[in-house]
């Protein structure tokens, strides 16, 4: 693992010399973070286990620089959501760090939360006002003055081709649209970090696409992205960088470029996959 | 801070004003029911004491002279004389609920009343009231006849008079103003709680099931701006709610007391007394409102939340009717008990028997109860067993 590390070193320094010197800038450094939940009975019976826990993250360590899309891979009850959770300062973790531009997610949540946008499809709008209504509420609790609403909102609702459905309830949006405006609503306040837990989740294909798009228009913009996903075609499409975990551990940790030099995404995934289950490391 | 709180409660205010289903569930609907209930009880009471039917008609059949000036007399009453062949059909009518009343007199009632002698053992002149007992106006008409012919029995022997000796003294309420200002702070806690119970667990507990309440957690806002963004909110609906099943009550009571011919009104009540019933009512309100959101926090559906709140409205309903038994009005430490305070500061208010001092405690103790409960609703909304359980 410290040799993929080392490697990766190199990568940065590559893009350094490609961007400029911010992307030098570590902007989320998570250092042995631990998360343990309780498990009730009922979870018990349906994961066939006697454990009375379940470390959902365990001793998982990595870095994102400014500017660059990270992306998390994983199958489902790897420990994505969770670590995002705790990124998003929606859950506490057991013990380790995590400081996303000097700001500790753990002692500093406010700080935090005025730098990220956080999307995944368990945060839920309410569906009883519209994303007029919405846009403007959720600028309010980030202080936003009147006038960079305005133009915001004009910006994000052009983009995502919501201008007609302002005045709608969300109640009467279809899935593709709610998605957009859940997305557009995380980005009302322009962060520079954002999280998206399974950002093209139910999507179908043409807001995927709208998605994708402009996931790598943010990158474009400088943004830095932590992306959890567990669609190879997306990672390879934005990620500068992944990180591959498994029953809560960091498996590999490279440049997309490296992870895929002898094999697809794919391929490398489930290579990893096998060697962990042969060495007993994931649960069954 | 303080914007955070306005936004939240602008949210909420505009989540129930702008929803014209729970607008009219929650605060035109109870009030309309209670006002169309109690005047209906109104309109039940006066149909059974006869009032406003116009004239109660009795049929009588050989009416005697001494009589007839005396029935003219009664007030609301109506005589129709009648001939002895008529009896059967207006039997038959009372019998099918056509008619009411039928008194019949014996022929030369007066002459056989003034030579009857009780000692001589024969029978004494007999009068037949015929009348119908499924009938309530009938039985009415019954009653009235029988206490009319009661007192006419009693004049004729003139053994003893009457005289009726009111000992009451002025501006005292009566009988039906007493038991309902008895009820008035069970009343009014009642309408308090049931606004909060229909707002508060849509507002919290269906944000936690509907996955809204971690949208607004990630963000910059504070767990403690959103808690008192939440009461507020809560209290301020949940007054409104109050306000509207109050008014109703009242004008319904107002409805359902004329027909008895007491009078509703608060005549003992000033502006000091006014203005210490706000405040009991303004600090039981969010009192009330906290302890509805604690338990709408830790319920993890709308559905439990209610199921949860429901004991705790009939404990509140026991606790309002305790004043009626009676005891604690003066004693200090029972003003420090929440629920039970506002429910003996309102009955003190309501019959102008209180301390200033103790209402005052009362207000204080239910405020400092809800900064508390702010507080751990507040550290609720921080914890994620509480925020992520489904």
């Amino acid at each position: 693992m410290e040799e993929i590390i080392e490697g990766n070193m190199e990568e940065v320094i590559g893009k350094y010399m490609e961007r400029g010197w911010d992307s030098l800038r570590e902007l989320l450094k998570v250092e042995n973070l631990c998360k343990t939940f309780k498990l009730s009975q009922k979870q018990q019976k349906s994961q066939q286990t006697h454990e009375k826990t379940i470390k959902a993250v365990n001793n998982l360590s990595f870095s994102a620089y400014a500017g660059e899309v990270f992306g998390l891979l994983g199958p489902n009850g790897a420990g994505k959501t969770t670590t995002l959770r705790i990124l998003s300062t929606l859950i506490k973790p057991d013990s380790g760090s995590a400081i996303l531009d000097g700001f500790d997610v753990t002692t500093q949540p406010y700080e935090v939360r005025r730098r990220i946008g956080f999307l995944t499809s368990e945060l839920k709008l309410e569906e009883f006002f519209t994303p007029d209504y919405l846009f403007g509420f959720f600028s309010s609790l980030y202080g936003l003055p009147p006038d960079r609403v305005r133009r915001r909102k004009e910006e994000l609702f052009t983009r995502f081709g919501v201008s007609a459905f302002a005045h709608v309830k969300v109640a009467n949006l279809s899935t593709g649209m709610k998605q957009k405006v859940s997305l557009l609503i995380s980005l009302v306040h322009d962060p520079d970090v954002i999280i998206f837990d399974e950002p093209t989740n139910g999507l179908d294909v043409l807001t995927a696409r709208v998605v994708t798009d402009f996931l790598l228009e943010l990158k474009g913009l400088g943004k830095t992205l932590i992306v959890s996903t567990h669609i190879f075609s997306l990672a390879e499409k934005i990620c500068d960088r992944v990180g591959i975990i498994m029953d809560g551990k960091m498996r590999a940790c490279d440049a997309l470029q490296n992870l895929t030099a002898n094999d697809s995404l794919e391929d490398t995934f489930f290579a990893l996959h096998e060697q962990v289950s042969r060495e007993g490391g994931l649960a069954q | 801070m303080k914007s955070n709180v306005f936004t939240i409660m602008k949210k909420e205010f505009a989540r129930f004003f702008k929803d014209r289903r729970m607008v009219f569930t929650a605060l035109i609907m109870p009030g309309l029911l209670l006002f169309l209930t109690y005047t209906l009880m109104g309109g039940l009471m006066t149909s059974l004491s006869g009032g406003d039917q116009g004239a109660f008609i009795a049929h009588v059949c050989n009416l005697p002279d001494s009589l007839a000036d005396r029935l003219a007399d009664e007030e609301g009453l109506q005589v129709e004389i009648i001939e002895e062949g008529q009896i059967g059909r207006l039997r038959a009518q009372i019998e099918a609920g056509e008619e009411n009343l039928l008194l019949v007199f014996p022929q030369g009632f007066d002459q056989q009343v003034a030579a009857y002698d009780a000692q001589s053992g024969l029978a004494a002149p007999r009068i037949d009231i015929y009348y119908n007992s499924s009938s309530a106006v009938s039985s009415m008409g019954y009653d009235n006849a029988r206490a009319f012919l009661d007192g006419y029995q009693y004049d004729l022997c003139h053994k003893f008079e009457v005289a009726q000796q009111d000992l009451i003294p002025p501006n005292a309420p009566d009988y039906t103003m007493n038991a309902l200002t008895g009820m008035l702070p069970m009343l009014l806690l009642m309408f308090i709680f049931s606004g909060c119970i229909t707002l508060a667990p849509e507002s919290i507990a269906g944000e936690k099931e509907r996955g809204t309440i971690a949208t607004l957690l990630v963000t910059p806002i504070k767990s403690g701006e959103l808690a008192a963004g939440k009461i507020l909110s809560l209290g301020v609906m949940a007054l409104l709610c109050g306000l509207s099943s109050t008014l109703g009550a009242i004008l319904g009571f107002d409805n359902m007391i004329s027909g008895t011919g007491a009078n509703f009104s608060f005549d003992g009540i000033g502006a000091t007394e006014y203005l210490l019933l706000l405040l009991v009512i303004l600090s039981s309100v969010l009192l009330t409102s906290t302890l509805i959101s604690l338990i709408s926090a830790y319920a993890k559906s709308v559905k439990e939340a209610n199921t949860t709140a429901m004991p705790l409205l009939i404990v509140t309903l026991v606790i309002g009717l305790l004043p009626m038994i009676g005891g604690g009005g003066d004693n200090f430490y029972f003003y420090l008990i929440p629920i039970y305070n506002t429910s003996l500061g309102m009955s003190g208010l309501f019959a102008s028997d209180y301390s200033a001092a103790n209402i005052m405690i009362s207000v204080v103790s239910n405020i400092l109860y809800a900064c508390a409960g702010s507080y751990v609703l507040a550290k609720m909304f921080r914890s994620e067993k509480i925020i992520m359980t489904k």
